[in-house]
């Protein structure tokens, strides 16, 4: 009878409702998460077991290693800056174009524009690879050339000064990801009534449109789109390095800090080092989340 | 007595005058010499080179027209003199006796013209070198086993020995190297006629690397200098100086088709600059320099092999430089055809300018015609002065070379410990020598000891360097103390969850609150300040509030412009030096300009806006204008205390706060007249764009009142003047 009743009541303990979920979350994000914070304490080189050495990883980090100082941070920074926002304001200028055009059409768009996401490893080296190859071959140089602005071909891809403006070209190109999407259903599922109701009220343009009511009305999305944009831009790997050919970029010119995680983890397998920096990346993520739900969130 | 006190008078005066002058500089040259300071000015400083000796004769004959002068490893100076002459008495080539003269009785002599004179390290005469062929030697260039004489009118080089002729005065034509047989330089015949002239192989100097390959500055030689291998065959061009075409040509060649282009570069070519160099130089490293006296800018370059330019695009020099030579420290010599002298370290950096044109005064030491400059291993400089007919040369005062030991130990030897000693020496002689402190501020850095490079490089406003030098000092201070950071945070953070778990029960931030909100009851202004906040949060709330509940005061406004204005002014004075240079900073001048800017924002808008149907009164503008330049005063503190600890690898993070700051600036400007005077967004546009114009307006007009005014002051001055007088 006792055993009957406590089965009963943990049939329909709300914990066991949250229990596939919460126990999903756990394996596939939760443990990663703790494994890494865990591991960026010790020394481990996935032969030997790993050695707990306290600080020492991050102390190395910020006193010794100078890549990550002086190219891996300043460029993820300004990467995430600029790509991150500005690929936030793009994604929500094509969404919202995208929502006045008709169904069959905007399904081919949006097809369109997302798929530079998720293609992106390929089209990297199929499509900017022709275009910014440093011979007269290329596309942007032989452009230039013809047009008599540049008195030889330019190396776009070994130059460092260039390196980076293009990796970031790039990433805007692929920005348009996920929050795009969800910025697109978001702005499908405005109520048409309230837009009347404005007009009523004396609203008098499309901008006062957008600027009043889409935004306040799709809240939800945009600060779905900021998180994704923001994690998206801190994510970024190997852009760098795929143009340019090569394990290191020049200079390390486009360096980010996943760059040189996956550098230390899966080139030179200093894991606990690794671990630090994604630790370190993981914190800068929180953060810039929190200004984003600070900006985007609701009051309440 | 009054001639007594005079007399006194004038000698204490003589005294001054005399300690002075010796105290300024005790010299004898007849020129200043400059230095160069971190931002590019000319300064004077303490002599670097005095001049020394008149060469006017060699063995009892004059020079007739000085070419070219040469030093070589082993300090031998070979003097080109294209005119001078040499009487050499003929031998019978089978006998070796004397020819003689059958008329005369006298013997037979022979008359060579253009020759080349050889003397040695003292400057005792070893020998002349002449030969049938050459007419008009032009220069020389001497390795260890060759000399080569470039004859302008032959166009050929000619090579001689080295040895037989130092040892034994003996005349070797070795080798001789005329036009190259590459097509490019030979003439195209059709029919007998002449289609077309090859390029121009018309060698002027010449200098010779480690394997032999002669590289040939020629006149005419657009495409640079002509590289040819040690046999004389043509291998490549090298080293040209990009072609100046003018910028409207360039614009027109994109939108002409391509026959049009055809026709248009025939006259296009006329226009173009050729800027050929002028003469060239080799150092032990095999880097080639070349010099062009057309262009003022970047005269000198410095190439490797594969042709690239090592030097700024903007180093000091001057038009008109005609010669180079590499001194022994790598240090580079340029003489200009106006009579200067500039001497660069081995990035280019001037380090001194001396000398000066000689108008007929004579006076020893100024030049004339310089053409030609060489320095021995003693560090005497020769200049070749062609209308004087006589080699100056410059004998290096002890500051001198003590920069040039300092560079010697730094970069030859590696010793830095012995450069960085020389560099205080040199400073006890000159403390205002940047060029000392920067040497001073790299010794100290490859001895780790960044704090007194960072102060070194500080003296010298060596921006680049205070941002190493702190890297280095911030790095040194991360290793010892990043652990109890670590912890302070961990503790930090620790402090903030028992906070949070203890505020619940005791409600400490809800005390806190009812505090500040008892204060904000009773004081207005610090209610209206920290309002702020609030209005940060909800811009287009605040504009409304302030305009239609009379949120804030005149007496706020004011305050928040005061703290502005304190806050940049804080902004010149402890943003780090890298960032916002305090040199030539005049803080109430620049605070005075921003008050003059604003008042005119304020008045302008607020004019503007009265008679474009705006809502808002002077006192909603002047208050509004205030609240939206408030992130101000929310970031540029941040910004003030983190570029301390950044260097010029982190200056992402400065460009980005600021960006940050003036970005949010502007968007609640623009909100701030929008909402204030109730318009639409194209209406602000245009508002805001005639506001800049009548601001505009009003300060032209000031400009013309104050300019007007004046006169009228100074008129009715001199009226009160004239009555007081008459």
């Amino acid at each position: 009878m006792k055993i009957k009743q406590f089965m009963k009541k943990l049939w329909n303990h709300p914990y066991f409702f949250l229990f596939p979920y919460a126990f999903l979350f756990f394996l596939i994000i939760l443990l990663p998460t703790i494994v890494s914070a865990v591991l960026s304490l010790t020394y481990f080189n996935t032969i030997e077991r790993p050695r707990f050495i306290s600080f020492k990883n991050f102390v190395n980090l910020f006193t010794a290693d100078n890549v990550f100082l002086q190219n891996a941070i300043a460029n993820t920074f300004a990467y995430a800056v600029i790509v991150g926002s500005l690929g936030y304001i793009f994604s929500f200028i094509l969404a919202w174009l995208l929502a006045q055009v008709t169904p069959k059409i905007r399904t081919l768009y949006t097809l369109c524009i997302y798929s530079p996401s998720i293609t992106g490893g390929i089209m990297m080296t199929i499509v900017w690879k022709v275009m910014f190859s440093g011979d007269q071959a290329g596309y942007l140089n032989h452009l230039l050339l013809e047009l008599g602005l540049i008195k030889e071909p330019i190396q776009f891809l070994q130059n460092p000064d260039l390196l980076f403006p293009i990796v970031i070209v790039i990433g805007l190109w692929s920005s348009a990801g996920l929050g795009f999407l969800a910025m697109l259903a978001g702005l499908l599922n405005v109520d048409r009534s309230i837009y009347e109701a404005a007009y009523i009220d004396g609203i008098k343009n499309r901008f006062q449109e957008i600027f009043y009511i889409t935004i306040p009305s799709m809240k939800p999305q945009m600060l779905f789109g900021a998180v994704m944009a923001i994690v998206g831009a801190f994510n970024v790997s190997g852009i760098a390095t795929s143009l340019s050919g090569g394990t290191t970029p020049p200079q390390y010119s486009g360096w980010l800090i996943m760059d040189h995680a996956l550098d230390y983890g899966f080139n030179r397998y200093e894991m606990g080092y690794a671990s630090a920096i994604t630790v370190v990346l993981f914190i800068i993520v929180i953060i810039f989340n929190r200004i984003s739900y600070k900006l985007f969130g609701s009051n309440d | 007595m009054k001639k007594i006190i005079l007399f006194f008078l004038t000698l204490t005066f003589c005294y001054f005058m005399v300690s002075y002058s010796t105290k300024a500089e005790s010299t004898n040259s007849p020129y200043y010499t400059y230095t160069a300071d971190s931002n590019r000015n000319l300064i004077p400083t303490t002599d670097a080179y005095t001049p020394d000796k008149q060469i006017y004769t060699v063995n009892g004959q004059r020079f007739e027209r000085l070419e070219h002068l040469f030093i070589d490893k082993e300090d031998y100076l070979y003097i080109t003199d294209s005119k001078g002459k040499t009487e050499v008495i003929q031998k019978d080539p089978e006998t070796g006796e004397e020819l003689i003269n059958p008329i005369t009785g006298q013997p037979l002599k022979r008359i060579y013209t253009g020759k080349v004179i050889v003397l040695d390290k003292n400057l005792q005469f070893v020998g002349e070198i002449y030969h049938d062929e050459i007419v008009f030697p032009k220069s020389t260039f001497v390795t260890n086993d060759s000399i080569y004489v470039v004859d302008v009118t032959k166009t050929s080089i000619f090579i001689f020995d080295r040895l037989a002729f130092l040892e034994n005065q003996e005349i070797i034509l070795k080798q001789m190297i005329g036009k190259p047989t590459h097509p490019i330089f030979q003439d195209e015949y059709e029919d007998g006629k002449r289609v077309s002239t090859g390029y121009p192989f018309r060698p002027d100097h010449i200098v010779v690397d480690k394997r032999g390959n002669i590289y040939v500055q020629g006149l005419d030689s657009k495409n640079g200098l002509i590289m040819l291998d040690s046999d004389g065959y043509f291998m490549t061009f090298f080293g040209a100086n990009p072609l100046r075409v003018p910028i409207l040509d360039r614009i027109r060649s994109i939108f002409l088709t391509e026959t049009q282009e055809k026709k248009a570069q025939e006259i296009t070519d006329k226009k173009i600059i050729h800027d050929i160099p002028a003469n060239l130089a080799i150092d032990e490293k095999g880097y080639i320099y070349t010099v062009t006296s057309s262009i003022s800018t970047n005269p000198i370059k410095k190439f490797n092999v594969s042709g690239r330019n090592y030097f700024n695009e903007n180093m000091i020099g001057d038009l008109n430089m005609i010669s180079i030579w590499i001194g022994q420290y790598e240090n580079i010599y340029g003489l200009s055809s106006n009579g200067y002298i500039f001497e660069y370290d081995t990035s280019g950096n001037l380090l001194f300018l001396f000398g000066g044109k000689d108008y007929s005064s004579n006076r020893v030491g100024l030049l004339m015609t310089p053409v030609s400059i060489a320095q021995n291993s003693d560090d005497l400089l020769f200049v070749a002065d062609q209308s004087n007919k006589l080699i100056q040369t410059y004998k290096p005062t002890t500051f001198t070379n003590m920069i040039h030991q300092a560079f010697k130990a730094y970069y030859k030897e590696g010793n830095y410990e012995k450069s960085r000693d020389y560099w205080q020496y040199i400073l006890q002689y000159n403390s205002l020598f940047d060029y000392a402190h920067i040497g001073l501020g790299d010794a100290y850095m490859r001895e780790r000891n960044y704090e007194a490079a960072y102060r070194e490089y500080y003296y010298a406003n060596h921006y680049e360097g205070i941002s190493d030098a702190y890297w280095g000092m911030r790095q040194q201070w991360l290793k010892s103390n990043l652990n109890t950071v670590l912890f302070i945070v961990v503790i930090l953070i620790v402090l903030r969850l028992f906070y949070y778990l203890f505020d619940k029960r005791y409600g400490w931030t809800n005390r806190i609150k009812g505090l500040i909100n008892k204060l904000r009851l009773k004081v207005r202004v610090i209610d209206e300040l920290l309002y702020l906040f609030a209005f940060l949060r909800h811009p287009l709330n605040g504009f409304y509030e302030i305009k239609r509940e009379n949120r804030s005061s005149i007496k706020t406004a004011t305050i928040i412009y005061l703290l502005i204005g304190i806050l940049i002014a804080l902004n010149y004075r402890f943003t780090n030096v890298i960032f916002v240079p305090k040199v030539g900073v005049n803080i109430a001048y620049e605070l005075l300009v921003l008050a003059l800017i604003l008042i005119l924002w304020v008045v302008a808008n607020y004019l503007v806006c009265t008679v474009s149907d705006g809502e808002g009164s002077m006192k909603n503008v002047y208050i509004a204008t205030s609240y939206s330049l408030s992130p101000i005063i929310i970031i540029l503190p941040l910004i003030i205390l983190l570029s301390n600890v950044l260097t010029y690898q982190e200056i992402v993070f400065y460009h980005f706060g600021y960006l940050t700051m003036l970005v949010w600036c502007a968007f609640l400007l623009f909100f701030m007249i929008k909402d204030i005077h109730n318009y639409s967004v194209s209406k602000t546009i245009r508002v805001i764009f005639v506001s800049f114009f009548t601001m505009l307006i009003i300060g032209l007009f000031l400009y013309v009142i104050n300019a007007l005014g004046n006169q009228m002051l100074a008129v009715i001055r001199e009226i009160i003047g004239e009555v007081i007088y008459r």
